[in-house]
């Protein structure tokens, strides 16, 4: 289904020039958003939103919010959906934060150093998703479901950690890893590495041809269910890596600095062209739909705009993407 | 089907009224919930039984067992409700800015009474419902992405109202709905207006036209259209339904503490998701009862109340509240599978 909706754009080169090709992408009109998006922005704020130190700003806020859409986008390309992530993610950079510390907090009993703890903050977010995985896998308990129940154990698990404080004095060699360029720089090489394992992998079109219809994927003998415990410890692993980068940009971490990274990140992919039915949508947009949240959230706190307005417009948003997304397939058919 | 294999079962063998209790959909979660009670007031030494906390567990459980009858309706046609907690606080902020005494914070300049204060509540939380409603209905989107929009914009709607600040000092009259007892002293106002709402969802589900098109439009859109259901305007109607009772949830709350801020419905979603899925409702809809969503409402409550008064800490409560979520699915799934 989605390989035969796919042929006609991959073809078009054979049709006319390259402006065509480029204007019947399936991200164009993604990319012409966020340019808009960023020109209005810049003008409206007479140019403060596209200063260099907050560019510099929104890649950085960018950058968490990026690895754990590309996360999400794994999943909700079976066709499911992972509501844990921050719960999640404040568990993997609670337990690294914790190991790190030299305060009261530190669990080792002495501060590990980064190139220790960074593993394990990883290992501890697909740890997470693996828990995930086997609940929708094996059990078959619906992910809505599986991953909010995980999601307030992940909660659970870093307050047991902290005690529900805020963890401070990390090593300063953590920093690099948040700041210009590394941050960037790791959305930008596990973007690439997402492009290249979902478009020239086995596993990467088991995942879409799973989404697309779980039956026919199983009657061509795709391990359907290997298929969502795979996609889930990617989930897990991309939230760790988004509390990695939380933790090393703030250089503190509070139980509720990660709040709300489920709907941003269902909102990147949504925007992005991600279809939540599953089967449908591609990793570049899915990058773009994060920086567009990206410039949005931060233009609206460099504006002044207040809370009512970041609520409202996000919501308006996430809401207006996957609705212009829905009228205009049923328009193709 | 369950009801037609439980008479057979009673035709051929024994008769007798335990055997058909024991049968009914509902009785293993009538044990969990007796268990429940009866290992918290052991663990207690007794304290979770008085006669006082049982009101209080009751005046507690309303708020969030109205919104779980609310997300019972959405589920029942296999949509679901996020935006359950910000239209509690979007409505109990518009109800709040109008009833209070406190002069800067009024919005209509004068302390609104009560009669004007609740129905622009209900009035606001039917709107935002029907945001979602119509999204959902007229273009499609999933109800999951269009409830978690609206949920934005209602909380954005209620920071707009109080402009982030705690509002306070509402109307007296206002108390008589999450503090007040009839007689006094007796029976708390929050569970009557709970147990009230119960009883005309009930009815409404299982006695009605509209409930059994409900019903039909979850278990098999396909099939309920083909034969006359408006099934659109069933799925417009469950979003309409679940925001009114998502503010009646709020104004109960509210006039309880007498106070409402951004933080006070936290989780409020997730909690009444968690009641309605112990309670039996299918994620996949067309499957669930209104007995089963109150039950599974107590039981949290029963719980959260327990585990206060043991001064346990608030992370265990998230696990507890995710441990159970995962079991009531993980053994409903598994019994499926089993038949």
């Amino acid at each position: 289904m989605t390989e035969v909706a796919r042929r006609p754009e991959a073809e078009g080169g054979t049709a006319r020039g390259v402006g065509r090709r480029v204007v019947a992408h399936e991200n164009f009109a993604i990319g012409i958003t966020l340019v808009a998006l960023i020109a209005a922005l810049g003008g409206a704020s007479r140019g403060a939103t596209v200063t260099p130190s907050n560019v510099a700003n929104v890649l950085l806020q960018s950058s968490v919010r990026g690895v754990v859409a590309i996360g999400q986008a794994f999943v909700i390309l079976t066709a499911n959906i992972d509501l844990s992530v921050s719960g999640v993610g404040v568990m993997a950079m609670m337990m690294g934060g914790a190991m790190m510390t030299t305060q009261w907090q530190n669990i080792v009993g002495y501060p590990v150093s980064p190139f220790v703890a960074i593993p394990v903050m990883l290992v501890v977010g697909a740890g997470w998703g693996l828990l995930n995985g086997t609940l929708v896998s094996r059990l078959g308990i619906p992910s809505l479901i599986a991953t909010f129940g995980v999601w307030q154990l992940g909660y659970g698990a870093a307050y047991y950690v902290t005690n529900g404080t805020a963890l401070m004095e990390l090593p300063e060699s953590l920093a690099v890893y948040g700041s210009l360029p590394a941050a960037p720089i790791i959305f930008f090489s596990v973007a690439v590495v997402a492009y290249i394992v979902l478009n020239h992998t086995g596993f990467g079109r088991n995942v879409y041809a799973v989404g697309g219809n779980p039956v026919s994927a199983f009657l061509s003998g795709i391990n359907v269910r290997r298929t969502y415990f795979y996609v889930f410890i990617i989930g897990g692993l991309m939230a760790g890596l988004g509390g990695l980068l939380f933790l090393s940009r703030g250089m503190a971490a509070s139980i509720e600095a990660l709040r709300g990274l489920e709907l941003d990140s269902i909102a990147a992919c949504a925007i992005g062209g991600i279809s939540l039915f599953g089967g449908r949508g591609n990793i570049l947009g899915v990058v773009l739909g994060a920086i567009i949240i990206g410039v949005l959230t931060n233009a609206i706190s460099v504006m002044h705009m207040g809370h009512a307005a970041r609520y409202i417009i996000k919501g308006a948003i996430i809401i207006g993407a996957v609705a212009v997304d829905i009228i205009r397939r049923e328009r193709r058919r | 089907m369950t009801t037609e294999s439980v008479e057979q079962r009673d035709k051929k063998g024994s008769r007798s009224v335990a055997r058909r209790v024991f049968r009914y959909e509902n009785a293993t979660l009538g044990i969990i919930l007796a268990a429940v009670i009866a290992g918290i007031a052991i663990a207690t030494g007794g304290k979770s039984v008085a006669v006082r906390n049982m009101k209080m567990v009751l005046v507690e459980t309303a708020t969030m067992g109205i919104c779980a009858i609310g997300q019972a309706f959405v589920i029942l046609t296999g949509g679901i409700d996020l935006s359950v907690a910000g239209i509690a606080f979007g409505t109990s902020a518009l109800g709040s800015a109008m009833m209070t005494t406190q002069e800067f914070q009024q919005i209509l300049g004068y302390a609104a009474p009560v009669w004007q204060g609740i129905p622009a509540m209900l009035a606001l939380g039917a709107a935002l419902g029907a945001i979602s409603g119509l999204v959902v209905s007229r273009v499609n989107v999933p109800g999951l992405i269009a409830t978690l929009g609206v949920w934005q914009i209602a909380h954005g709607v209620g920071f707009f109202i109080t402009g982030g600040f705690t509002l306070t000092r509402m109307v007296p009259s206002l108390k008589f709905f999450g503090q007040g007892f009839i007689p006094e002293g007796g029976f708390p106002v929050a569970g009557i207006i709970f147990i009230v709402v119960a009883v005309i969802c009930y009815f409404v589900w299982h006695h009605t036209t509209y409930g059994q098109s409900v019903y039909a439009s979850g278990g098999s859109p396909g099939a309920a259209y083909l034969s006359g259901v408006k099934v659109k305007n069933m799925q417009l109607s469950v979003y309409v339904i679940s925001g009114v009772l998502a503010a009646l949830g709020g104004l109960i709350r509210t006039a309880r503490v007498m106070s409402v801020s951004y933080s006070s419905f936290d989780s409020l979603e997730l909690q009444s998701i968690a009641a309605a899925v112990i309670g039996g409702m299918s994620l996949f809809g067309g499957k669930g009862t209104i007995v089963g969503v109150v039950l599974g409402a107590l039981v949290i409550g029963v719980i959260r109340n327990g585990m206060a008064i043991l001064g346990a800490d608030p992370f265990l409560e998230s696990t507890v509240l995710g441990v159970i979520v995962i079991l009531a699915v993980g053994i409903d799934t598994w019994r499926r599978r089993g038949r």
